[in-house]
């Protein structure tokens, strides 16, 4: 990733409107997948491998492309297209039942192993720590991707305030549990709340994202507000939304994926092209707003940053 | 199988059958294309959301299910209600789902993966929903293929027996469902359940009941 040159950013009415760019599409995006099938090797996993088929930004788009020439996710797009099982488990029903979700007051509960617990307030936080942009790209593990702006600030600046005791080996984050207005909590197969955690040196990674904000607005529920993690070479899952609770202990967090399925998500969830899942293979994604497919990079093209924490580490045991 | 008419069937029924019938065998032809032509539409006008190619799977695999099921529900329907006539609309329902997945299936090759053959592959190897699909996909070719009335003539009794295999195509295009989703995700069962009912229905206990309370 080196560095992202984010003055890049063009205003979000600027961006592509998706209707005019699947157009455009409709036409390069075949003729570039079948490009793309001639190439011998794209599918052979490698993070240094170039990307292929990268479209060209479209004229209106105002060159708006993220270091591998992807370009921005459409806002629309960002919103509209959401895995948030606490609504339901429809990615474009979840905006609509979102729509109501209060999102202030809002506080989390700070605990476990810290010398400073106690809840901290929307307003502490968005008073205490001020928010920077970060395009990062977000890769689900159903093999689709985007490129989004967001408004956070890093973890490890919580983490400085609330000081970790040295028996703390991990970070345990819960999203809030409310099924009264999250109807998709009344479904009695996920273990509810949704739990998440990363192990201490992942959570003190500068790339590691407390975000408040997409494309300079404010998160709205279907995103995860008012605060959710970014964990950018993790597949997105990790990236918990609207979190409640955060605890520092000692054994490594059981995730609701990890309980629902754990033959399917274990607690590492590195983007990885060489480790499939049962389910999709991950060599390949697609870009939201394109039609081909590129091949995945490994950490999510991130492995410049985030390498030497798994170093020695089997990531097909540690998946 | 006995053709049998019953003294119990109410006039009107007897008389409208027939008609009725032949309404449901338009309603078939209109209701099966409507989907590819929505799904055209759509496509064309950017309706399709955020991730348009994964939405026209997605359709293009509900609507070979709904047909698949749909045909196998004809049988039953003729024998508890006694409408002989609506034997003749098994054979379009069968060949729309095998024409949805055949829709279906190009997406993917084409559409989806741009004929990366090599990742197609894999994928056929190591994800189970694929292979499965596959095979129920495979067997509603070869089924759709035999329907011609050429094969069904050269075959004869061994017609019937090859197309009992309509059965395994609906358990493993459910299965395929099933596996397709997240663990969690409700979405398949409501299909899972019809498709259960309907090859229940077939077992020969049921079948004796049947019969005995004709
Ligand atoms: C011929 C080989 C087949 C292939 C390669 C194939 C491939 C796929 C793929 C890639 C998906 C999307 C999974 C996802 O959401 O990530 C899918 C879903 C699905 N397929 Fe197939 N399929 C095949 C055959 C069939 C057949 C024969 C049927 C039904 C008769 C069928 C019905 C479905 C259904 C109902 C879904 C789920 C739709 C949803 O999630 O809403 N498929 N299939």
């Amino acid at each position: 990733m080196a560095k992202l040159d984010y003055t890049e950013i063009t205003p979000k009415d600027k961006y592509l409107n998706r209707k005019e760019f699947l157009k455009a599409l409709g036409i390069a995006g075949a003729s570039v997948a079948v490009l793309a099938a001639c190439q011998d090797k794209p599918f052979i996993a490698g993070d240094d491998l170039p990307r292929q088929g990268v479209i060209p930004a479209a004229p209106n788009s105002g060159g708006s492309t993220e270091e591998f020439g992807n370009i921005l996710t459409a806002y629309e797009d960002v919103i509209s297209y959401n895995n948030f099982y606490e609504f339901t488990t429809d990615k474009e029903g979840v905006a609509r039942l979102a729509k109501d979700f209060q999102t202030s007051p809002w506080e989390i509960q700070i605990g476990g192993l810290v010398e400073n617990p106690g809840p901290i307030s929307m307003k502490e936080i968005r008073n205490r720590y001020p928010t920077e942009e970060r395009v990062y790209r977000m890769r689900c593990v159903e093999g689709w991707t985007m490129a989004i702006p967001w408004q956070g600030f890093p973890l490890s600046a919580l983490l400085e305030d609330i000081q970790p005791q040295s028996s703390a080996k991990y970070i345990r984050f819960e999203s809030i549990y409310d099924p009264k207005t999250m109807p998709g909590q009344s479904n009695r197969y996920f273990p509810w709340p949704y739990v998440e955690g990363l192990r201490l040196d992942e959570a003190y990674h500068n790339l590691t994202l407390l975000a408040t904000g997409i494309y300079g607005e404010d998160l709205l529920p279907q995103n995860g507000a008012p605060i959710r993690l970014v964990v950018p070479w993790k597949y997105g899952f990790k990236s918990i939304k609207s979190i409640v609770k955060i605890d520092l202990v000692e054994e490594m967090p059981v995730s609701l994926w990890m309980e629902s399925a754990p033959k399917e998500y274990g607690f590492y969830a590195n983007v990885n092209p060489t480790v499939d899942h049962p389910r999709w293979s991950q060599a390949t994604e697609r870009r939201i707003g394109e039609y081909s497919r590129q091949p995945t990079i490994m950490f999510n093209g991130y492995k410049e940053e985030v390498g030497s924490l798994y170093e020695g580490m089997d990531l097909r045991e540690n998946f | 199988m006995k053709v049998w008419i019953s003294e119990k069937i109410s006039k009107p029924w007897r008389e409208n059958r027939k008609i009725l019938a032949s309404i449901l065998h338009l309603l078939i032809h209109v209701g099966s294309l409507l989907p590819l032509l929505v799904g055209l539409w759509d496509f064309w006008q950017g309706n399709l959301g955020a991730n348009p190619i994964l939405e026209v799977t997605h359709r293009s695999g509900k609507t070979a299910l709904t047909t698949l099921i749909l045909s196998l529900s004809i049988t039953p329907l003729r024998q508890l209600l006694k409408w002989n006539q609506i034997n003749k609309l098994r054979r379009p329902l069968g060949l729309y789902a095998a024409f949805y997945a055949g829709v279906h299936l190009s997406i993917y090759v084409i559409l989806d993966y741009g004929f990366l053959w090599g990742a197609l592959l894999a994928n056929s190897l190591t994800n189970k929903f694929i292979l499965v699909g596959s095979a129920a996909g495979t067997i509603l070719l070869v089924l759709a293929i035999t329907s011609l009335n050429l094969f069904r003539r050269k075959m004869g009794a061994s017609w019937k027996q090859l197309h009992r295999f309509v059965y395994g195509a609906g358990v493993l295009a459910g299965l395929h469902f099933i596996l397709a989703v997240k663990p969690g995700v409700l979405r398949p069962w409501p299909y899972a359940a019809i498709l259960l009912l309907l090859l229940s229905y077939r077992l020969p206990p049921v079948q004796t009941w049947v019969k005995k309370t004709r």
